[in-house]
């Protein structure tokens, strides 16, 4: 117990120090969106160096010149170059790829390369000196839908030619080694020298080699944001479900405790690869729509049959009928390891669920891409990331937990209290739900529970800490149920309503759009008059949408704050078509996100938000984007 | 916060800004003064005589569609069979075309034959990209056009193909 609230408080320190570097991030990472979506008047083109990206290395001896291409940009065969100012480094004709032939009324046809050309340039001589040298390559290209061209291009790159073998020149070997490649990764070089006898075959490899590369790329940065969810409210309510499954065990020995960890994460990145292959397959962010009533009701009934068993009203296990047909003495131990890996499964859906800004971009990344594969990749390696920390906690706990006997079956009720919290944390976000009251009922029972374990204990130490704890938790239940009765609603400030009585706690005046048409109704009126608007995109299953409406916009600092504002909320609890044309006309992944669009009409520039806002952050946002 | 993740941060954030910084810059700028293409002295190749040096200002007629084009830019060369038929259509009332070539005249004069241009080409290869970045074009893409009024005062740009459509409401709306 005394572990887990002391990993809550360092965890609570870091995760915010954490989602508030996070923010950060967002905010400059929404500047990406922003250029695509927002100013539909004029055309947005890419800088070159986006809309043509180039890469080169030297592979069999040849020059390998790969450029990138960006969406509705396409270059030039014919234009397509090199220069050396090297002596003696001479080049033989180019070979390229096959590409799309352009009927031209002037210049007859022309072939043109979209998305990726990858095209090879023979060394015939190689200079003396070799070492590093510069060269600059030539190409030249346009934007289709626009009908712009880009000026031709001039780019300089560098190439390391130590390793070229002077005696195969201008054979076309298969010979990979004592070949050096400047400018290249190592990453990128093993996955071009798996590619390598296919490249040598037809001289072309565009294809495979940089998508690959850009997948394994993606599930690595996948990764790493799991790791970073790791210490947000993500990934912590997970640890009392997962702490109440094995205390529920008989004797878990640190293996067992942490192979249930296992378990349990095996389960979550099962849901998130699905959920990340759903939306490379569908385009949108399935995840979202399970958080509904019904959903978050069956989790909460599902952890509140967890309670029951840690408090040894039954054990979780397999029906007897089909205990008895698998009699052997494994049986109850992989009963125990499915029904956690069901639990991952299941939990992931409410309690993982919230759009953080990694999670937005992480799907987005994703849905853009519209491959199942590549989806569920992201997805599962993510998960994979955030669970590292539950199975070390897994680990962790099978350590420190007393081994067995009367003491664990207190420590066993302990963490079942917890798992109700957790539940009635996930009810919470149900309107109907009086969590307050639940709060209230929950904490003074604990306190009860304890008073009583409390008069058990003959050492005076430990008497006087459990009685301590359990006056503090009946006080804590009481102020609750005070609350509760005065029509408060956070179990972390319980009077809060009382103190500021008077000013009734009511939502900022959002009007209510889901329509585009409606909610540029609104844009067009504010400009008008000459007023900022906020734009805030939500929807009844969003989690964090629910928090935000309930805390943040029901502040008096947030309420004069807004006075001014034309304040748009932007519904997208219904999926269809007009939820679909509002977040493709915003540039809106999904809710919860904050725009905010100044006194002339336009986006402020670098401050859309992604993700719940509390108070503080919230104002500070709003100063900084006026 | 560990170090690392400080580190860690700070890159994202960093990268994050640059991609940022980067897509929203060199977007066509809404004003544009043009004095750098006004006071441009520019090469004009007539077919068998020597190359002679020309102002642009001294080039303005009534109204004025300024082209900058390219022979390498396949939008450009779609755009001016169009833009000749217009001048010869609205010369006569005061409608000037310039054709300013980011391209040299060995490449340009067989395809400006081919198609009869009759409208003045000025010649700015280099140049020319250093005056679309200083006019409200940084990134010198084409084709870009500016109709200039006859005191080279910038009415509209265009970064694009221009089509019929828009040359008559131009032409109606500033009084040709």
């Amino acid at each position: 117990m005394r572990f887990t609230s002391s990993l809550y408080k360092t965890n609570h320190q870091l995760y915010r120090a954490l989602v508030l570097g996070l923010m950060t991030a967002s905010l400059l990472l929404s500047s990406l969106a922003h250029a695509q979506f927002w100013k539909q008047e004029q055309p947005e083109l890419l800088p070159e160096d986006q809309a043509f990206v180039h890469d080169t290395r030297i592979e069999a001896n040849d020059l390998v010149v790969d450029w990138l291409i960006a969406e509705d940009y396409y270059m030039y065969r014919d234009q397509f170059g090199i220069q050396s100012d090297v002596a003696g480094l001479e080049f033989g004709p180019a070979i390229y790829p096959q590409g799309v032939v352009e009927d031209d009324p002037e210049f007859g046809e022309v072939e043109v390369y979209f998305t990726e050309v990858s095209y090879r340039l023979p060394i015939t001589k190689l200079p003396e000196q070799r070492g590093d040298v510069s060269l600059t390559l030539l190409a030249q290209g346009c934007n289709k839908p626009v009908g712009v061209c880009y000026p031709p291009q001039l780019r300089t790159i560098s190439l390391d030619l130590s390793g070229v073998n002077q005696s195969s020149l201008n054979q076309s070997s298969l010979n990979q080694s004592g070949v050096d490649l400047s400018a290249v990764t190592a990453s990128e070089q093993k996955a071009n020298n798996s590619s390598s006898s296919q490249t040598n075959v037809d001289g072309f490899n565009a294809a495979s080699t940089s998508q690959d590369q850009s997948f394994w790329a993606y599930l690595l940065a996948a990764f790493g944001a799991g790791l970073l969810l790791s210490f947000t409210p993500c990934v912590l309510p997970m640890i009392p479900i997962l702490a109440g499954v094995i205390a529920g065990q008989e004797n878990p020995s640190r293996w067992r405790s942490g192979w249930l960890a296992i378990c349990y994460v095996a389960g979550t990145i099962v849901t998130y690869a699905l959920a990340g292959w759903l939306a490379g397959a569908t385009g949108t962010q399935l995840q979202a729509h399970f958080q509904n009533p019904w959903v978050i009701g069956f989790i909460c009934a599902l952890l509140l049959a967890l309670a029951a068993s840690l408090f040894g009203a039954f054990k979780i296990q397999l029906p007897s009928s089909i205990q008895t047909r698998l009699n052997t003495s494994g049986v109850s131990s992989r009963s125990a390891s499915f029904s956690t890996f069901v639990l991952g499964l299941i939990s992931a859906l409410v309690v993982g669920a919230c759009v953080s800004p990694i999670l937005i971009i992480n799907l987005g990344a994703a849905i853009a891409q519209g491959d199942p594969v590549l989806g569920a990749g992201i997805m599962a390696s993510m998960a994979l990331g955030m669970g590292l920390l539950l199975v070390a906690f897994g680990f962790g706990a099978g350590w420190l937990l007393p081994r067995a006997g009367a003491w664990m079956n207190e420590v066993q009720i302990l963490f079942g209290f917890m798992v109700i919290g957790v539940a009635i944390y996930l009810a919470s976000f149900i309107n109907a739900v009086p969590a307050l009251f639940l709060w209230a009922a929950l904490l003074l029972w604990a306190g009860c529970y304890l008073l009583g374990l409390a008069a058990r204990f003959h050492q005076p130490v430990m008497n006087g800490i459990t009685k301590a704890a359990s006056i503090g938790l009946i006080v804590w239940g009481c102020l609750c149920l005070i609350g509760a009765s005065t029509g408060g609603d956070q179990v972390l400030k319980p009077l809060d309503n009382l103190a500021k009585s008077g000013t009734k706690k009511e939502k900022v005046p959002f009007q209510r759009v889901t329509t585009l048409t409606a909610a540029q109704a609104l844009l067009d009126q504010a400009k008008a008059q000459q007023k900022p608007a906020l734009i805030d995109f939500y929807a009844d299953w969003c989690l964090d949408c629910v928090r935000m409406a309930r805390t943040t916009f029901t502040e008096a600092s947030v309420h004069s704050a807004l006075a001014d504002w034309v304040l748009i909320e932007v519904d997208v609890t219904q999926t269809n078509d007009e939820s679909e044309a509002l977040k493709q006309f915003f540039g809106v992944f999904g809710p919860p996100a904050t725009l905010y669009v100044a006194r002339d009409g336009q986006e402020v520039k670098g401050s859309r938000q992604y993700g719940y806002m509390d108070e503080q952050t919230f104002l500070a946002r709003l100063t900084r984007a006026q | 916060m560990s170090n690392q993740t400080k580190v860690l941060l700070s890159l994202v954030a960093l990268i994050a800004f640059g991609v940022g910084a980067a897509l929203n810059r060199g977007q066509v700028e809404p004003s544009s003064d043009a004095a750098p293409l006004l006071s441009a002295e520019l090469e004009q190749v007539e077919p068998g005589a020597e190359p002679t040096s020309q102002v642009v200002r001294d080039s303005l007629g009534k109204l004025n569609l300024v082209n900058f084009w390219a022979t390498w830019c396949a939008p450009c060369r779609h755009e001016m069979p169009l833009f000749e038929t217009m001048y010869r259509l609205h010369k006569d009332k005061g409608f000037t075309i310039l054709g300013i070539a980011i391209d040299n005249p060995g490449r340009s004069q067989p395809f400006l034959d081919s198609l009869d241009i009759s409208y003045p080409i000025l010649y700015a290869e280099q140049t020319g990209m250093t005056i679309m970045e200083q006019i409200g074009n940084p990134q010198g893409l084409l084709p870009y056009s500016l109709l200039l009024d006859d005191d080279g005062n910038v009415l509209e740009q265009k970064l694009g193909k221009i089509d019929e459509e828009q040359i008559l409401a131009w032409l109606n709306q500033y009084g040709l």
